[in-house]
């Protein structure tokens, strides 16, 4: 190994300028990092979706408690709020259907999924039982490394469940994987989780009884080929079933599940879409009820650690980018 | 009883003997203790200077830790203060080796402090300019790179 002498913070393994990444407080500074070089961009973005995006909403419909009128409809919980009971110590790797994904810090890194309001938790398959991770600890074992770790915290990258938790027949489908995103599923009592063949998985989606994935190139699995330029994507689901794709510039697109069509979407009806620039996107009902006025029908809102601003677009009412603390108040 | 002492040698062959509980606060060391005991170490990739630092910052810490008691919310407060200060008096080549030595012997709260540092570094600058300025980082975009990785990041519509 080389001397540490007067380096360079280009020198730096990229899981250290991701840990110096973590330690920025404003998320316009990880905006700036990302145009700094390209092995920034990479690392900027990874942590920018760790950091700055929220995890979990929650809808209250009926305003009857006091927390509910307060959070005023929503509330937008970041892993930094949330404290769990126990000694084991868990990394919150992502969230589904109001359930965090929790996975314990240390052998075998037990995979939970867990309700933050009623404690509710569900077993899911250990870390522990995947390929890559017995390598990284094989490797760990021999090298006595603590980038590991990181490596193992960041497996996780989303994960998403069908229908409801509470039904029996439940399957929870992640993307993980050290470097590009595979497909891996579950059952309920699986001791370990099965894997699918992909590669390179930007988004997923369960939609009208179906899971949706999308890769980096544009092509959606478990639907007819749709093919785009490579940039950005979203799914989103719209509140009457219906699956919605968002490109770049807002174009969103919906899925006819009888022809198999793709179809301009005009309008949201009724929904408003949070969006994040690293890849969560979250459609919610615009309620009349509560909300301060903050989430209107028909837009799009743009999650963004700090900034804040309006803008037009043709078929939207309004638009600007929110803090959490907008929200979360 | 005296303390047991353990000797770490840096790059260019310099002797640092130091107490044990010092070193093990670095957990590639204390694994190194106790499978050689008894043993110089060799920190090949370490330069006296840096060693001398890592030591010293593990010195502070391992006094402080032993206080314990009800002096330790006090002196928790007092050990932040120090960790800012050392960190403040390094330049910055040095700042990156000492960060790539803490990830190296694995002393994740010099890691931390050292990141930190180099974190409201870079939030100082006003721009990607600035930073590449600061860090010397040759930038391998062209212009029209940096304008798109802008507008993705900021959906300008």
């Amino acid at each position: 190994m080389a001397v540490f002498s007067s380096s360079s913070l280009s020198d730096l393994l990229p899981e250290l300028i991701e840990a110096v990444f973590h330690s920025l407080n404003d998320a316009r500074d990880i905006l700036s990092c990302a145009t700094v070089c390209s092995s920034w961009r990479y690392s900027s973005s990874a942590v920018y979706s760790r950091k700055f995006v929220p995890f979990l909403f929650v809808s209250h419909p009926s305003s009857v408690d006091e927390e509910a009128r307060c959070s005023d409809g929503f509330r937008i919980i970041s892993p930094e709020t949330i404290i769990f009971s126990g000694n084991n110590q868990r990394w919150i790797c992502g969230s589904t259907g109001g359930y965090l994904l929790t996975v314990n810090v240390s052998f075998p890194f037990e995979v939970n999924l867990q309700n933050p309001f009623s404690n509710k938790v569900i077993p899911l398959p250990p870390l522990a039982s995947f390929e890559d991770i017995q390598r990284l600890l094989q490797f760990q074992a021999i090298s006595q490394h603590s980038g590991t770790l990181t490596l193992i915290k960041n497996f996780v990258k989303k994960s998403v469940s069908s229908t409801s938790l509470l039904d029996p027949d439940w399957v929870v489908l992640i993307i993980y994987g050290t470097d590009g995103g595979k497909l891996a599923f579950c059952r309920r009592g699986d001791k370990q989780w099965t894997g699918l063949e992909s590669d390179h998985v930007d988004d997923i989606v369960f939609c009208s009884g179906v899971f949706f994935a999308m890769d980096r190139t544009g092509r959606i699995y478990h639907a007819s080929p749709f093919r785009y330029d490579p940039c950005k994507k979203y799914f989103a689901e719209s509140d009457y079933g219906k699956l919605w794709v968002v490109l770049q510039k807002l174009d969103i697109y919906e899925l006819n599940s009888d022809t198999k069509e793709w179809t301009n979407v005009r309008s949201l009806r009724g929904r408003a879409l949070f969006l994040s620039t690293q890849g969560r996107c979250i459609a919610v009902s615009a309620g009349e009820t509560g909300s301060r006025g903050f989430i209107n029908d028909n837009s799009v809102y743009f999650i963004d650690g700090s900034l804040s601003k309006l803008y037009e677009s043709r078929f939207c009412n309004s638009m600007f980018w929110v803090t959490p603390a907008d929200v979360f108040q | 009883m005296s303390k047991k002492m353990i000797v770490l040698k840096s790059s260019e062959g310099v002797s640092f003997v130091v107490e044990e509980a010092v070193a093990r606060q670095s957990k590639i060391i204390s694994f190194l203790v106790e499978e050689f005991p008894d043993r110089e170490l060799p920190l090949t990739n370490m330069t006296s200077e840096i060693l001398r630092k890592t030591i010293e910052y593990c010195k502070k810490h391992v006094v402080e830790d032993d206080g314990g008691g009800d002096s330790s919310s006090s002196s928790s407060g007092d050990l932040k203060e120090w960790d800012v200060k050392f960190v403040a008096e390094i330049d910055q080549p040095r700042l990156m080796d000492l960060l790539m030595a803490a990830n190296y012997l694995d002393i994740p709260s010099l890691l931390d402090v050292t990141c930190q540092k180099v974190a409201d570094t870079i939030a100082a600058c006003n721009d990607e300019k600035e930073i590449r300025a600061t860090f010397n980082i040759e930038n391998d975009f062209t212009e029209e790179e940096v304008e798109a990785i802008r507008m993705e990041n900021q959906y300008p519509i």
